[in-house]
């Protein structure tokens, strides 16, 4: 499903240039569930930034399911984004302004289905997430493991074929870290590609391979 | 205060626009706060003022010369009287005999009674103080007229030669010795209008014993408006309580005008009431118009709220990003109230420095404000005790108020927040949008009423009168009909003139105002005209035809004089058109015929808002009498050009200056203060409009901040920088149009106004409203594109990262 060739990133300021990523291979298959671990600094945000197309790599190639995306315009990358993959962060990133249902029904509006459809797509996918009593509660009103909840719905409910998580434990205690890893599992046991960044050895325990970073190197 | 500087310094936009802003308001509040309150105070300053009283009646503030005297010995209530009139005159310097060294120019002279000094406090500074009109050959003179015409020289003792003036002599001039210096006048009624923007008031004080043939003591046939009647009422009485007895007494002693119902009621009327009254008095009592004050306040008012409005609105948009430091700042001991007080001590230290750039600005512009205001302002001399309190209240208040809202939500934020690294900068800025949906509200209305003004002036400029005025110019008479007549002939030889024409009067000031009796139908009608008298060729300059011509030769005779008067003459004495006589007079026996030469067509005198009485137009032929004006038709072309030509014929002829004007000039001239009114409304909404655009961006810049995570959110799961664009136009489009519906109820008050100021009916132009609208839609939402599209395009990651 992925494949990079050799991708580098690289940051510059005025003053600085900084390698962040080096020169990276990965291939990752459909329905594989890979965890991303290394120290603070090493890369593995900016390569799951790469791997969503939320940024583009300084040089390097990069396939998703056999297409070239590593070049393509922002506009592209949006439209590559909408329906086949998935964000899941560290600190939710759930709009404060909208309710859950609507938090969870935005992927789907840039897909343009009827709004009913939507909702009802919507409904059940916080139903699955035994959080659809929440539904029009606004994000401050949650508890953290109900936020991230929210956030794995709404990260699932286009049906993407890939789903890439930063730390999605990392603001929860481990009773509800337990449970939104039992999630992604379960999302994985149905199909779904996952890439995990994590600190945590625990929740890397749920992947079937994990990769180790250091100064922007797979090692 | 360290970190309140630093964010300044790190957010210069933010400190320009929330300083700036403040301080153009404030600028325009300071000098309409100076102008309204100077207006309010008029005439304060007199130690007798508040038992100083003009006597008139209902239509007009004046009365007739001996009128003074005859109430002083009735009233017991009038302690002292005294008459005064607007006179200018022609003044050169007496050091040679007959003054013929020098050039006479006009000088803003008042004819007073003996007692004007006694009456009111102006202060006399060199020469005679206890008694300078004593003589009939004293005068006073202003500080600045002594040094304009005798520089260093002491003036007490110097001589200046009036010219044209004393009919007891054979030139008509009269020598007058300067016994006083007075101080320049400041802030009264007398000061004259023509002064009122940047002059130093009146320039000489003389006696009327001074002058014989100018103080007329018969009552019962004189000119009934000729003075202003100020009278001196005396301690404890109450003057105006014996209005109605001094009517009586003059109605029994058979002053004409209420013996003749002209008028029906004396009115007395407070010196510090004078400055509103709007009715005539003969150029003595400067006014200004209550509703011109009025609208100009609220536009200032408006403007004010505005940059107070804008500036809560950023100190409020500014809250988000310092929560974070006085959530801190509660984390190390920093008690709730503590943190309320550094706000408001911040509010009130930009404020005070606004008001500092306020009052720089103000003083910078302060004459050419105070001439479109048509009011003198002295920034300076307007300082005192309670004028400074008023501003530092105006800075306490103005701090605080846009302080404490943003004060207490910055005082209330959680710290715990900090502490947990669960912070979140968060305001929903309802209060901000409402204020930029107000802000855009009155920036369309204000606009649009500048327009709706413009437009009113523009098409009162272009109403037709009755008359042609182009290439006309109207030159001041000579002080023989000799030199009048010589100049006439060398003025037709120029090339580029067509035509010269005598005139008592003209169209646009009117002649002499005519009241009455003609004794048709065996009664006597009063009737009420402005009498022009002119000859032929100034009836052609004017291109004034007769509808009716019954082509009646010109001639001079007291008893059988020749008129063209207009329909509604007719009408009011009640004559049909076909009428070719009628006669006037005191009394049936006595009267007098006027032969009617033609019938005119109703010509509008004064400007298109004057309301002045129907024409009489009293056609001689120019030998036969004695003109105001010498009228002169050009070619037109080179109008500087041919006016000096005119000017040059008439400095040879005489040595007094005089002012030649092009009619349509003092066409233009008699709009000024619409024309006025009409600019300071074009400043205010540009400043309004400005206020306005720098809000919009605050704001904008403001939502752009708190939408960067939104924004971020939304691009991760599929939305494009051209989506995202569109929403963000979308929310500033809905201000844009909350505003316009806001603005219609305003405009609907202020067109009111306008209305009631200018006299002048036309149909509300909807392209004013249209226009005003649309502007400020599109700087609004072009102001929001700018400012949104960098955080627009900006790369999610970065915007999530920053969270």
């Amino acid at each position: 499903m992925i494949e990079l060739e050799n991708i580098c990133k690289t940051f510059r300021t005025d003053e600085v240039a900084t390698l962040a990523l080096d020169g990276i291979d990965l291939r990752i298959d459909d329905n594989e569930f890979v965890a991303i671990m290394g120290p603070s600094g090493c890369g593995k945000s900016t390569l799951l930034n790469i791997l969503g197309l939320l940024d583009s790599p300084t040089s390097g190639n990069y396939r998703l399911s056999g297409t070239e995306v590593g070049r393509l315009t922002e506009n592209d990358r949006a439209r590559v984004r909408r329906g086949q993959i998935g964000f899941v962060f560290q600190s939710f990133n759930l709009i404060d302004e909208l309710t859950v249902e609507e938090n969870v029904e935005l992927p789907l509006t840039y897909l343009k289905m009827p709004a009913a459809e939507r909702k009802a797509k919507a409904t059940a996918m916080l139903e699955r997430m035994e959080i659809a009593h929440r539904a029009h509660h606004f994000p401050h009103q949650l508890s953290g493991g109900q936020q991230q909840r929210a956030a794995i719905a709404r990260a699932v409910v286009a049906s993407p074929k890939l789903i890439l998580a930063d730390e999605p434990t990392g603001n929860l205690d481990s009773k509800n870290g337990k449970e939104v890893m039992g999630l992604l599992n379960e999302l994985h046991s149905d199909g779904t590609t996952i890439v995990m960044v994590t600190h945590n050895a625990h929740d890397a325990g749920y992947a079937g391979r994990t990769i180790e970073m250091f100064d922007g190197h797979i090692v | 205060m360290k970190t309140f500087f630093v964010y300044l310094g790190r957010n210069p936009m933010f400190a320009l626009v929330n300083t700036l802003g403040l301080a153009v308001a404030l600028t325009f509040v300071i000098l309409l706060g100076t102008m309204v309150s100077g207006q309010l105070t008029t005439d304060d300053f007199h130690e007798r003022s508040d038992r100083i009283f003009t006597i008139g009646n209902e239509a007009w503030n004046g009365n007739g010369y001996a009128v003074a005297e005859m109430l002083k010995a009735q009233f017991p209530e009038i302690e002292e009287v005294c008459n005064v009139k607007a006179y200018p005159v022609n003044v050169s310097l007496g050091s040679d005999a007959d003054g013929s060294a020098s050039i006479a120019t006009m000088a803003d002279m008042l004819l007073v009674g003996r007692h004007f000094f006694d009456i009111f406090t102006f202060d006399i500074v060199a020469g005679n103080a206890t008694d300078p009109l004593a003589t009939n050959d004293g005068v006073v003179i202003s500080e600045s007229y002594a040094r304009r015409m005798f520089g260093d020289k002491d003036p007490v003792g110097q001589r200046l030669l009036f010219r044209g003036i004393d009919s007891s002599q054979p030139d008509g001039n009269k020598m007058m010795t300067v016994v006083a210096v007075m101080r320049d006048m400041g802030n009264t009624v007398l000061r004259g209008s023509s002064s009122g923007t940047g002059g130093a008031g009146r320039e000489i004080i003389a006696p009327f014993e001074a002058f014989p043939g100018l103080s007329p003591d018969y009552i019962m046939q004189g000119d009934a408006s000729y003075s202003v009647l100020f009278a001196l009422q005396r301690e404890g009485a109450d003057l105006a309580a014996r209005a109605g007895d001094m009517e009586k007494f003059l109605r029994d002693n058979q002053y004409w005008i209420y013996s003749k119902n002209v008028v029906k009621e004396v009115r007395v009327t407070p010196l510090r009431d004078l400055y509103f009254d709007m009715r005539g008095s003969n150029g003595v009592l400067d006014h200004g118009d209550k509703g011109r004050v009025i609208i100009l306040v609220v536009a200032g008012l408006v403007i004010l709220f505005m940059a107070v409005f804008n500036y809560v609105n950023l100190n409020v948009a500014q809250t988000s990003w310092r929560m974070r430091e006085m959530a801190t700042r509660q984390l190390l001991g920093e008690t709730k109230a503590s943190i309320f007080a550094r706000q408001i001590t911040e509010c009130l230290i930009v404020t005070a420095a606004a008001f500092v750039l306020a009052l720089i600005a103000a003083k910078a512009c302060e004459e050419s404000i105070g001439q479109l205001l048509g009011w003198r302002i002295d920034l300076v001399g307007s300082v005192d005790a309670t004028s400074c309190v008023v501003c530092l209240a105006a800075v306490a208040v103005i701090g605080f108020v846009s302080g404490a809202f943003p004060a207490g939500i910055l005082a209330s934020c959680d710290p715990l927040e900090v502490a947990r690294g669960s912070f979140r900068r968060r305001t929903k800025a309802v209060w901000s949008r409402v204020l930029n949906v107000v802000q855009n509200g009155i920036s369309m209305a204000l606009i649009a009423t500048a327009l709706f003004v413009t437009a009113l002036v523009s098409t009162i400029m272009r109403q037709p009168l009755g008359y042609e005025w182009d290439n006309v110019l109207v030159c001041p008479t000579f002080d023989s009909m000799d030199k009048c007549q010589l100049f006439k002939s060398r003025v037709e030889q120029l090339p580029f003139v067509t035509a010269v024409g005598f005139s008592c009067g003209t169209p646009l000031d009117g002649g002499t105002n005519n009241h009455f009796n003609s004794p048709n139908g065996g009664r006597l009608r009063m009737s009420d005209s402005q009498l022009i008298t002119c000859d032929t060729a100034t009836m052609g300059i004017f291109g004034i035809r007769p509808d009716i011509d019954y082509h009646v030769q010109p001639q001079f005779d007291m008893r059988t004089s020749t008129y063209f008067v207009t329909p509604a003459i007719l009408d009011t004495i009640g004559l049909g058109d076909d009428a070719r006589e009628y006669y006037i007079g005191q009394d049936i026996s006595s009267s007098f015929r006027i032969i009617i030469a033609g019938v005119l067509p109703e010509l509008h005198l004064g400007n298109a808002l004057s309301t002045m009485p129907p024409l009489t137009l009293c056609v001689k032929r120019p030998e036969n009498f004695y003109p105001w004006h010498i009228i002169v038709k050009t070619t037109g072309g080179d109008p500087e050009g041919q006016r000096a030509a005119i000017e040059e014929i008439r400095m040879d002829i005489t040595d007094i200056e005089g002012d030649l004007a092009w009619y349509d000039d003092q066409m233009r001239d008699s709009y000024a203060q619409y024309a006025d009114l009409r600019t300071l409304l074009v400043i205010f909404s540009a400043v309004a409009l400005s206020i306005s655009l720098a809000g919009s961006v605050a704001m904008s810049t403001y939502m752009v901040q708190q939408r960067r995570k939104d924004m971020a959110i939304r691009k991760v799961f599929g939305s494009t920088n051209r989506l995202e664009m569109r929403r963000f136009l979308g929310s500033a489009a809905v201000s844009v149009l909350l505003g316009a519906v806001l603005s219609i109820p305003l405009l609907w008050v202020a067109v009111r106004q306008v209305r009631r100021v200018i006299d002048f009916d036309i149909a509300f132009p909807v392209w004013t409203a249209a226009v005003a609208i649309g502007f400020v839609a599109v700087v609004s939402l072009c102001s929001s594109l700018l400012v949104a599209s960098r955080a627009v395009n900006e790369n999610p990651v970065n915007s999530l990262k920053n969270e």
